[in-house]
């Protein structure tokens, strides 16, 4: 349903030739950091896709489960089999807005704060999620940058008790990424 | 201590010496060597943009986790920060997008280097769902004319 919304806007914005308005990446990168008492977990994931229209701030991001890499292959193994269930659920998407957006002044380069308001869908369950982050436009690019906290529990992602002192309750995501006018 | 005794402890001791080393292996495994692994399907990549757009559904349940051997024409190139780089088949946006990992990218410049806008490639990689385009990870390059 989601990629229809982003298939919807990437059309929208090639008929009406105002793709002016729409800019993209495909290669944004997200991470996230579990700090745990016997050991911390980080995994990356460089094929993000991002959009955003500039004549009203809305903002979608769509990421792939199995585009997340971990150092350790046992760990990669377990966060798309028994976590995240990769299998059953590929994508973890969000979609929103940025508060105040065409009154931001971009001039200059300078990043500006922002807050991103809206619904995240990750292991098939949607929440609403605010985030707080910046943008810079340089170069006729935007650069989006944020960092923000998620819990598995949320998500009804699983942890089982054995494991529990492995992976943090709170996981620390990182997102930047450079979107291109489309 | 008595031999039957003595016996016991070096079988114990033995099979916990096993048990903790297929256990640090399977801790330190290394990832798929997706170059030494068969491929599951072969298929251009028209073929495998096609069949997530007709049923999504049934195409994750024939290709997602699998390792695909995908053809095509490079129709759009990109980037990342991280160093790995990225190739889009038969469409710049909804085809298949098919990335090479910044390791693999470091040890095959040379022949990276060549592709281009039009390249026609082969990449084998791994299916890991659909964005507004099928992704395909941890690429090797098979072939490119």
């Amino acid at each position: 349903m989601k990629t229809i919304f982003l298939l919807a806007l990437l059309t929208t914005g090639i008929l009406t030739g105002r793709s002016q308005d729409q800019f993209y990446t495909r290669n944004g990168h997200v991470d996230f950091f579990s700090h745990a008492p016997l050991e911390d977990i980080q995994a990356n994931n460089e094929q993000v896709a991002l959009f955003l229209n500039t004549t009203n701030g809305e903002l979608s991001a769509a990421m792939l489960m199995k585009s997340f890499r971990f150092e350790k292959a046992l760990m990669q193994q377990h966060f798309n089999e028994n976590y995240v269930e990769s299998d059953k659920f590929p994508r973890a998407e969000f979609e929103g807005q940025i508060a105040g957006f065409t009154e931001l002044d971009l001039a200059g380069g300078k990043p500006r704060e922002v807050t991103a308001k809206g619904k995240i869908t990750i292991h098939g369950v949607t929440r609403e999620l605010t985030v707080t982050g910046t943008i810079a436009k340089v170069g006729g690019n935007y650069e989006i940058d944020a960092v923000f906290i998620l819990k598995p529990a949320d998500f009804e992602i699983r942890i089982p008790a054995s494991v529990k002192d492995n992976i943090a309750e709170e996981i620390r995501v990182t997102l930047d990424a450079t979107l291109q006018k489309m | 201590m008595n031999t039957k005794i003595k016996r016991a402890v070096l079988v114990l001791t033995g099979g916990g010496l096993i048990a903790v080393a297929v256990a640090v292996y399977m801790y330190n495994k290394p990832h798929e060597n997706i170059e030494k692994t068969k491929a599951d399907f072969t298929l251009t990549a028209m073929e495998l943009a096609e069949a997530f757009q007709e049923n999504e559904e049934a195409a994750n349940t024939r290709y997602l986790g699998k390792i695909l051997v995908v053809s095509g024409e490079v129709k759009l190139l990109g980037s990342s920060e991280d160093g790995s780089l990225s190739y889009s088949l038969f469409d710049p946006f909804n085809g298949v997008t098919c990335t090479l990992n910044a390791e693999y990218v470091r040890l095959n410049s040379s022949g990276i280097s060549l592709i281009e806008e039009g390249s026609q490639v082969i990449f084998k990689g791994r299916c890991d769902g659909k964005l507004t385009d099928v992704r395909v990870s941890d690429c090797v390059l098979l072939e490119l004319e």
